[in-house]
């Protein structure tokens, strides 16, 4: 694999020359909000493309009239970014007869013209996280892909590891993820010593939180291939953890190999038993998508990990047909406490940022992809529609009956 | 006089029972049905409006609360700039511009006020066997299965979002699901169910063709399920009028009784002497005297009663709307065009996955469409294929009346997001808060009582510092039966 820093240095030399000299189609968009990511509102913004990069970001950009130009009556984001999913990989998400398969790429598996991909763009989501399932105790390398023109952000996002239920039973014969199930509130922060009943003796080794532990263990202790990348820090990880002691055993194993990344589930991230042991470890969370029937406590981790300074982005696994659940996920944390701004970075830049590809998409800032999104009002505001999304600076999507 | 004496108790006792029979049943079980002192609806700020009444003729209960808006949405499309609300003993006593507070009220204030939302399709609160029961049948009453001690989790969590009251039902998935309720939700309510319940016989619910107990039904079977609550609606129709037939042929049987009777009266004297006579000549012959017989036409028989069908009665003769949820084309034309004769049913669609395909007719009969389902419902059953909240969009766009509902207990609080969302597919803003509010009251037959923020409603009312269907904004205060349940 490529290392990521140097990595990073190309595209930050590659964006710099591509400022200096004007190469290729230049496109223009001045929008009545511009919405940088950070917070930041620019009334009458306008933004500059050119070669499928952002340009230029501003107040006072003057229009050049030689290039084209769009004005927006709306408001401009970056694109939406889910960063869990299984889209558009068609079934080909785990591996049934391995548990620990550290060299399988998800990007073998992903077909850039399903048409779950379709629909994720026209619900205003740019770049989607593919990732394993967590029937796999190692499920493979992750990936971050757009979802127009088949691009691939970056091929090795993470290595997905999964302390998850999911993964000790027989090649998924119990359901592999619920957001719902790891509510219960009879469970106990450390789920007991073993977890006997959880323990469900499968087929496929290990078939228990122990053996599981002891399993990873021994591949971080001694690692080889593309686990000895994650044990130098070169690779997050995706670790797959809902109930408390599972999250809690994640968080102790990343701290225990000094891994960075994110956890998958968490739904009682906001617990504050959990909430510390996750602040301690310096992972993230995704969380969702949240479902009509999601917990209040579920609802309100978005808010406790944001206040805690963990952070924090959403799943859309499970849901891939209904892209819509994403922007609706994090309304539903809004309305539970969450603070907008940050609930609108949770789905573009901390979302990049967890999948570690800040620094090509998840914003609007020069030398950025010109992944962008002309909406019809404020994204949060689940009356406002996409009218328009742009991939590369290319437009990809435009609604039936919008102006342009 | 013999004659007589035999009628009278009979004929009471027949009249009693044909009166049963007759009476309409429109107020709830609570016998709380009818608002006092109801004005005109549509001017809570012409001249008039904007006075409190001096005092109060029933002793006030609950808190007095005085509610400041910058904007008071009087109903979806009329609205009041700077007004206030007047709320004492659980109503709106007053509307309009300039209201003082009365001492010892308490003022809220926010941007935005408009009634709480009203969610037409929902379980919340009934007993989960109830609400799944597949056995209800058409006299089952959701009123009977709303549990006193249900997790009040659930109800917080829609109250959170603005749901003030419910169309509840039980038997959700059962072919007849029976009598439906439109009840509040605040918890503290649960217990007493004279001030939970607003409307106790709000509807009659059916489903047509949807997966029971996970088994997906075929296209055969389907069908036949129109067939069948078609059958039902007709059986309802044939009670009602096998009883009035009675009534009719009851009264014929009185009037020829009462003639009878009249000139038995008249003729007394004769027929006495007559039988003096008759007395006399058997006593002489020495043969036995044998009583004149009058023949009496039978009293016509009642028919027996038949709960389901009285129900089932009142349906066919539109007294409640039939609530039928149907999702496939095929199915909802069948059912439409088999209940095209009965011409007072009132018939409103819930779910209608496929309806857009007859939105010309349902637009024309007016028949409204409940259009479910939240997103992220977990994994549809088949006649849910395709469905999302862009049905809402289009029905509106071809005229039907559009409700939208939150399809089951948990769910009622994302039911301000469905309408936003719904708003977002090109449902027009102020359809998609009607859809939640004075259309979901007026299906439901409680538009006198809910809905809108007028004076002598039911102080159903969100406080708010936005639009209500602007997600980005918050809730502040809820109000319902008059007090403050959420703040």
């Amino acid at each position: 694999m490529i290392p990521t820093i140097p990595r990073l240095g190309l595209l930050s030399l590659a964006s710099f020359l591509a400022a200096q000299a004007p190469a290729g189609p230049v496109l223009q968009v001045r929008a009545r909000e511009v919405r940088v990511g950070d917070g930041t509102v620019i009334p009458n913004g306008v933004l500059v493309v050119q070669d499928g990069r952002i340009a230029r970001v501003g107040a006072d950009i003057p229009i050049d009239e030689r290039y084209a130009f769009l004005a927006h009556d709306g408001v401009l984001t970056a694109g939406m970014i889910a960063d869990h999913s299984q889209m558009g990989l068609a079934g080909e998400a785990n591996e049934d007869a391995r548990s620990v398969v550290p060299e399988a790429r998800i990007l073998h598996g992903f077909r850039p013209a399903h048409s779950a991909v379709g629909k994720a763009l026209a619900a205003g989501i740019t770049a989607v996280v593919i990732a394993p399932t967590g029937e796999n105790l190692i499920g493979g390398v992750t990936a971050v892909v757009k979802t127009s023109g088949g691009g691939v952000v970056d091929g090795e996002a993470h290595l997905a590891l999964s302390f998850a239920r999911a993964a000790l039973t027989a090649g998924g014969s119990e359901p592999g993820f619920f957001f719902g199930r790891a509510e219960d509130p009879a469970q106990t922060p450390d789920g007991g010593p073993e977890d006997t009943e959880s323990a469900v003796s499968g087929a496929r080794y290990p078939t228990s939180y122990s053996g599981a532990w002891r399993e990873l263990a021994a591949r971080f202790t001694d690692p080889a291939g593309i686990v000895a990348g994650v044990a130098r820090g070169e690779l997050p990880v995706l670790i797959e953890a809902w109930e408390r002691h599972e999250v809690e055993r994640a968080t102790r194993f990343s701290r225990r190999f000094s891994l960075r990344g994110a956890v998958r589930g968490a739904p009682l991230a906001g617990d504050e038993h959990v909430l510390a042991a996750l602040r301690a470890s310096g992972l993230g969370v995704i969380l969702g998508p949240f479902e009509a029937g999601q917990t209040h406590a579920s609802l309100a981790a978005v808010a406790a990990l944001q206040q805690a300074g963990v952070p924090v982005a959403f799943a859309l696994t499970g849901r891939e047909n209904e892209p819509e659940m994403l922007r609706v996920s994090a309304v539903r944390a809004v309305e539970a406490g969450a603070d907008p701004v940050l609930v609108w970075k949770a789905l573009t830049g901390d979302a990049a940022r967890l999948a570690g590809v800040e620094a090509r998409i998840g914003r609007l800032a020069s030398g950025l992809d010109a992944d962008f999104v002309l909406w019809s009002g404020d994204p949060l505001d689940l009356r406002s529609r996409v009218e328009a999304v742009y991939v590369d600076g290319k437009r990809a999507y435009a609604r039936e009956g919008a102006s342009r | 006089m013999r004659v007589q004496s035999l009628i009278l108790p009979l004929l009471s006792g027949a009249l009693l029972l044909a009166s049963v029979a007759a009476a309409p049943l429109r107020d709830g079980p609570d016998g709380d049905g009818v608002v006092a002192a109801d004005p005109p609806p549509g001017d809570p700020s012409g001249a008039g409006a904007g006075e409190a009444p001096a005092s109060s003729p029933v002793p006030i209960r609950g808190e007095t609360l005085l509610l400041r808006a910058a904007r008071v949405i009087v109903r979806p499309g009329r609205e009041i700039a700077d007004a206030e609300i007047l709320v004492q003993n659980g109503r709106i006593v007053a509307v309009g511009a300039g209201l003082a507070a009365p001492p010892g009220a308490r003022v809220l204030e926010g941007e935005v006020v408009c009634a709480g939302f009203l969610d037409p399709w929902s379980s919340l609160g009934i007993e989960p066997g109830s609400a799944g029961d597949l056995s209800t049948t058409p006299a089952t009453a959701a009123v009977d299965g709303v549990d006193p001690y249900d997790p009040a989790e659930g109800r917080r969590e829609a109250l959170r979002g603005g749901v003030t009251c419910a169309r509840v039902q039980a038997g959700g998935p059962a072919q007849v699901g029976g009598v439906g309720a439109v009840v509040r939700t605040a918890e503290r309510l649960a217990a007493t169910p004279g001030e939970l319940v607003v409307l106790g016989d709000a509807c009659l619910s059916a489903t047509i063709g949807v997966t029971r107990g996970g088994r997906l039904l075929d296209v055969f079977e389907r069908v036949g399920e129109v067939e069948r609550l078609v059958g039902q609606i007709e059986r309802g129709r044939a009670y009602r009028e096998s009883w009035v037939e009675h009534r009719h042929d009851l009264e014929e049987w009185e009037k020829k009784i009462a003639e009878e009777a009249a000139k038995l009266e008249k003729d007394f004297k004769k027929a006495k002497k007559d039988r003096e006579k008759e007395q006399k000549e058997a006593a002489e012959k020495d043969k036995e005297f044998k009583e004149k017989k009058y023949k009496e036409d039978r009293k016509p028989r009642a028919p027996k009663h038949d709960a389901d069908a009285e129900v089932l009665a009142r349906a066919a003769e539109g007294e409640i709307p039939l609530v039928v949820e149907v999702h496939r084309a095929e199915e909802i034309r069948a059912l439409l065009a088999k209940t095209a004769a009965f011409d007072r049913l009132r018939l409103v669609i819930a779910g209608g996955t496929e309806a857009a395909a007859h939105a010309a007719e349902l637009a024309k009969r007016r028949i409204p469409v409940i259009v479910w389902p939240a997103p992220g419902l977990g994994e549809r059953p088949d006649e849910y294929d395709g469905h999302d909240l862009a049905l809402a969009g289009e029905l509106g766009r071809a005229g039907v009346q559009v409700l939208i509902g939150s399809g089951g207990g948990p769910h009622a609080r994302d039911l301000r997001n469905l309408a936003a969302l719904a708003a977002g597919h090109g449902l027009d803003p102020a359809a998609a808060l009607a859809a939640i509010t004075t259309n979901a009251a007026r299906v439901f037959d409680v538009p006198d009582r809910l809905g809108s923020v007028e004076r002598g409603k039911d102080a159903e009312l969100l406080v708010l510092d936005g639009d209500p269907l602007d997600t980005t904004s918050r809730i502040r205060f809820v109000i319902s039966h008059g007090e403050v349940v959420v703040e």
